[in-house]
């Protein structure tokens, strides 16, 4: 019971393009009331409440015969649905998963696999009437609110995936990625399967590297050379979409800063920290942008656009780096030149005493899949994960979308022809268990509020000092706020 | 429909001008223009011209750029496209979907616009024209209606839909297009309905009408120039309507043309076609302008009816 | 449109001579339907929704499951001890006072070019061609703001947009990001909202002009009235109710604005340059779901729009007794 009034606590679930800020799903929310929309929902939701199974969400089991090919006792004979966010990813690697479904389970009723961009209020009325999907991916500007959801007991806890063997041997939980499964995990247990892996890096061209004589930065200095090299050719350091992603670039602030200082320097931010925004290493991190400011390594007129307008800049030549998740190709595809040859190094170290490796880097899975509670086919909905974590399906995907995937292994060595990929593999090779993520951004809304500050200090108004003291109110003021709930940092 | 300065005379002259009118006065002389007129020519016609200079180059810049590919919008603005191919537009109607988009707008649009048209006039016609306990309440609590943002009224809204049934269906979006149209239908009819020559509703009422045939048959054909400007204007903000649709309205086989062009900018965020963004813009303002410029008569028309203030 | 609204129902009301019939059960159904289904409908829709909002603008609802809890007028208090809402509120006022002014005289200057620009003797005309004039003026009032929104972000882009590469072609191109600039973005997005409205007040105010009895003008044109006396001191009378009604109708936009910023602006601006209350109303609701703070707004909001209201309409009728 206990674990249940924590879950209550509205936990806020984003995709990984979320997690790097809400700025983002504000943009791509354009829309408006998109995420009204969701706040609305987890009220609905509330009235509704769920008949049938109990509060716990409980495993889903299915009617037919359990074996090792059919763990979740899945019976052949029953449709099975499943909605996709047709986002960055598109939907085609969940139909494909819908083929191999279909193959196993010739018998199946109906294999249903559709998707939408507006997952919430698609599928909150759903919710309510009881008749929910088997299996839902909930992310993109519309998503549901999964606390509340866990909260009402409207979602299944999925624990028996991990044990169930993976269809190329082993079990599932063998087979995935480090901190693949921390994200959908509320209270020590686990309601969600977080499909992909996101790597944060400094990203570029290896073509224009290579015909510039850069190698990549591993040290801030580096940066600084390559920066001044760029500037005679009249090209900028880096690109930035003012209007919605300049906290592109407090990402790669706070980066350096926990490389720089720890982890303890992203506690402490998480935990909203009086004093959190005076760590020495955030101090330097924030000087170093500041200094890249003053150099003017920064593109000019970057804080009246968009992050595409500003990527787009990037990818035709205009700059020479752009700190990004790894999703960045796959979201440039159509502008990028064919020999552009995109590729991902680590955020480089701010000093030879750092706390972390050059190796260790922003990580985290996202885009998470939850089975409801009330799915009238619970047991296909695993089945149908289990499926998309095979090797084969995973492959699939990073073929598809050029991103990774949390099943360990399924990244060829030639990463499908895509540099951007086999760099962030790279990466995630390279980088061990030496991963790290902050959330204090996402928990409490605060995207908005860095986009603007750091539009200010990007363009030249803000100083270093200014910048790291409005940021340190923004956390305080939500700290001294009594009215939102504060999440517990592990 | 032009009255006033244009065709000085007709049912609507003010009285003031029937009163000491010179109407078709021989004494009209031949316009001539004076040096002063021609230099005020020369500065009005700048003006003007650089106005419309300044409206229109921003719509043949997006017409234009709709033929060109994301990379070539957004190095140049005036660039000439690599290859003058339908592409953009192709894309924008088969997988952007403007076309649905369309005719939702026109089944929404067009059944909030009767809807209020008939209630409004209805409304506007009985404050105008009878006397009731209330009435005054009635119609400064409409009034006040012209000034609560939408902002406060769109959640508790989507329950009231969502309670009634209503959320995703075309009539709920109607019902809610047509209230918040309402205050503004009231106000202006209201004005138009009080203006009306009182004889003639009495004679109406001497030949034994009742207050129906009153209404439809007299009253409401007499204030017909109103009734079409409100239309016009009403058309053009419940076309313009952003937030009801976004909120109220989430299917998207259902979505309008604001919502839909508002999904596929956001849909930049996931892969940038800047190309096709254009496209849309331009398959969504074209048909109107074209209906606007064919029948921009009758709107001049439409729009000038009396004074008797 | 001429038949301008004022504020004000007259105290006696023009009625049929069937006004003072007694209730017949067909005059009850007359009443039920004519004013019953509009009320019906208005009181469902609009003011049962509002009401709520009011309400919820006085707990702590965060949009979620758990009910609201009453906490009295502590919103409204967060509200003015918040720098972002007073700034909101700034700007709001910025252009509450700057887009109605400068809409409505370039619509006023337009429309009286087009109806009385002509030559100074024989019949009142505007200038060759004004047909022309109008109907183009016109052209951006269909385009529905989120385009306009979306067309003038395009327009403002340092690098591929018109208005930079208009300047350039010029040698002036400044390479700034319009929408970027703390100091130029908020009068960027104006320029915008002018630029969408002012042909749809020209074409309301030449309806207006053109329906003031052309003997008014003609005898003050025989008494040597310029142009702009004409203009100013003889037309602009004789139309101030469809000028103060056009004032109300822009102060709603200005204190509204969403749409225009929320796609321009996404965020509010560089160092919330171009915050209003509108959006920042939103991303508190929607972002922060802090639904009972951002009813709050909306209360507020709808206060300032009603003060605006009545200020300018009866500001404008005061002149005229």
């Amino acid at each position: 019971m206990e674990e249940h009034e924590k879950a209550q606590e509205p936990i806020m679930l984003e995709t990984p393009a979320e997690r790097l800020g809400a700025s983002r799903r504000l943009f791509l929310s354009l829309a408006g009331a998109g995420t009204g929309a969701a706040a609305l929902s987890a009220c609905a939701a509330g009235g509704g409440g769920d008949d049938g199974d109990d509060g716990d969400g409980g495993v889903p089991e299915g009617e037919g015969e359990v074996s090792d090919d059919n763990p979740f006792g899945v019976d052949p004979e029953a449709a099975v649905e499943v909605v996709i966010f047709n986002g960055g990813y598109g939907d085609q690697y969940g139909l494909d998963a819908g083929e191999m479904y279909e193959e196993m389970y010739p018998d199946a009723e109906e294999v249903n696999v559709h998707s939408t961009v507006n997952i919430q209020p698609d599928l909150q009325p759903r919710f309510i009437e009881g008749n929910p999907p088997d299996l839902f991916d909930n992310a993109g500007a519309q998503s549901l609110n999964a606390g509340a959801l866990i909260s009402e007991g409207s979602l299944a806890e999925i624990e028996a995936l991990l044990s169930a063997p993976s269809i190329d041997g082993g079990t599932i939980e063998d087979s995935l990625r480090l901190g693949a499964l921390a994200p959908g995990t509320y209270s020590g247990r686990l309601y969600a399967l977080n499909y992909v892996y996101n790597v944060f890096a400094l990203w570029y061209s290896g073509k224009q590297f290579e015909e510039m004589g850069w190698s990549p930065p591993t040290t801030w200095d580096e940066l600084m050379t390559i920066g001044e090299e760029a500037a005679s050719e009249d090209i900028a350091l880096f690109a930035w979409g003012g209007q919605n992603a300049s906290n592109y670039y407090q990402e790669l602030a706070l980066s350096m800063a926990i490389k720089e200082g720890g982890i303890e320097v992203q506690q402490s931010i998480d935990r909203l920290e009086e004093g959190a925004f005076e760590h020495d290493a955030v101090v330097s991190a924030y000087a170093a942008i500041e200094e890249a400011v003053s150099e003017g390594y920064f593109q000019s007129g970057g804080a009246g656009i968009t992050h595409t307008e500003a990527q787009t800049q990037w990818v035709t030549g205009e700059a020479a780096m752009y700190p990004s998740g790894s999703w960045i190709e796959n979201e440039q595809r159509d502008v990028t030149p064919e020999d552009y040859e995109m590729m991902a190094c680590a955020v480089p170290l701010l000093s030879s005493s750092a706390a972390l490796p050059l190796e260790s880097m922003h990580a985290t899975a996202g885009e998470p899949f939850f089975i409801p509670s009330a799915a009238a086919n619970g047991a296909g909905g695993l089945e149908f994960l289990r499926i998309m974590l095979s090797k084969e399906q995973a492959e699939n995907f990073s073929a598809l979308t050029s991103s990774p995937t949390v099943v360990r292994d399924t990244v060829p060595e030639d990463a499908f022809g895509s540099t951007a990929l086999a760099t962030a593999n790279e990466m995630i090779d390279a980088a061990g268990e030496d991963i790290f993520h902050y959330n204090y951004r996402d928990w409490y809304g605060l995207g908005p509020d860095t986009v603007t500050l750091w539009t200010e200090f990007l363009n030249g108004d803000l100083t270093a000092d200014e910048a790291r003291e409005r940021e340190q109110d923004l956390i305080d003021a939500v700290r001294e706020d009594d009215s939102i709930e504060k999440f517990d940092v592990e | 429909m032009t009255q006033g300065l244009d065709a000085r005379s007709g049912p609507g002259s003010s009285p003031v001008a029937q009163g000491t009118s010179t109407r078709g006065t021989p004494t009209r002389r031949r316009g001539q223009a004076t040096t002063g007129d021609r230099v005020f020519g020369v500065i009005a016609h700048t003006v003007l011209t650089i106005w419309a200079l300044l409206v229109v180059l921003p719509l043949i810049w997006t017409f234009y750029s709709s033929f060109k590919n994301s990379r070539e919008i957004l190095t140049s603005p005036f660039g000439l496209p690599e290859t003058l191919g339908l592409d953009n537009f192709i894309t924008a109607w088969q997988e952007a979907g403007i076309g649905r988009f369309f005719g939702n707008t026109v089944i929404v649009v067009g059944g909030a616009l009767f809807l209020v048209m008939l209630l409004g006039s209805m409304c506007a016609y009985v404050l105008a024209r009878y006397e009731f306990p209330g009435r005054r309440l009635i119609y400064y609590g409409m009034i006040a209606g012209l000034t609560f943002p939408l902002f406060l009224a769109v959640v508790p809204l989507f329950f009231v839909l969502q309670s009634m049934g209503l959320r995703n269906t075309y009539i709920g979006l109607i019902l809610a297009y047509a209230g918040f149209a309402l205050p503004f239908t009231v106000f202006f009819l209201y004005a138009f309905f009080r203006q009306l020559p009182e004889e003639i509703a009495e004679s109406a009422s001497i030949d034994g009408a009742g207050d129906f045939r009153t209404f439809f048959q007299v009253m409401a054909p007499m204030a017909a120039p109103g009734l079409a400007s409100v239309t016009i204007f009403n058309f053009l903000g419940l076309w313009n309507q952003f937030l009801l649709p976004v909120v109220l309205n989430t299917d998207d086989s259902k979505f309008v043309l604001a919502q839909g062009l508002m999904n596929l900018q956001a849909q930049q965020g996931y892969q940038a076609d800047w190309g096709a963004m254009f496209a849309s813009v331009t398959i969504t303002i074209a048909p109107v302008l074209i209906v606007y410029v064919i029948f921009q008569r009758q709107l001049q028309g439409g729009m000038g009816p009396s004074t008797d203030k | 449109m001429v038949a301008a609204p004022s504020i004000a129902p007259s105290d006696a009301p023009r009625r049929g001579r069937g006004g003072r019939r007694r209730l017949t059960p067909q005059r009850a159904l007359f009443f039920a339907l004519f004013l019953g289904a509009p009320l019906l409908l208005y009181i469902l829709f609009v003011v049962w929704p509002v009401l709520q909002a009011i309400f919820y603008s006085l707990t702590n609802w965060r949009g979620l499951a758990a009910t609201p809890e009453f906490i009295g007028l502590d919103n409204y208090v967060r509200l003015f001890n918040d720098g972002i809402f007073r700034q909101a509120l700034v700007n709001n006022l910025i252009l509450l006072i700057v887009l109605p002014t400068v809409v409505i005289t370039l619509a006023f200057v337009l429309a009286v070019l087009v109806t009385v620009g002509g030559n100074s003797r024989g019949q009142i005309r505007g200038v060759g061609g004004a047909n022309l004039y109008r109907m183009v003026s016109f052209f951006p009032y269909v385009v529905p703001a989120v385009v306009v929104g979306i067309l003038f972000a395009f327009i403002y882009s340092p690098n591929g947009g018109l208005l930079n590469g208009m300047l350039g072609l010029v040698g002036l191109n400044p390479g700034i990001g319009w929408l970027g600039h703390r100091d130029l973005a908020l009068w960027a997005i104006m320029a915008a909202v002018v630029w969408s409205l002012v042909g749809f007040y020209m074409v309301l105010f030449v309806a207006a002009i053109k329906a003031v009895p052309s003997e008014i003008v003609e005898a003050a044109r025989l008494d040597g009235c310029g142009r702009f006396r004409l203009a100013v001191g003889v037309i602009l009378p004789m139309i101030r109710e469809n000028v103060s009604t056009a004032a109300v109708y822009m102060g709603i936009v200005a204190l509204d604005m969403f749409v225009y910023i929320r796609v321009m602006t996404p965020n509010g601006g560089t160092g919330k340059s171009t915050e209003v209350i509108s959006r920042y109303l939103y991303e508190t609701a929607f972002q922060k779901s802090q639904f009972g703070l951002a009813s709050a707004m909306g209360v507020v909001l709808a206060l300032v729009t009603m003060l605006m209201a009545v200020i300018v309409l009866f500001g404008f009728r005061r002149k005229d007794s």
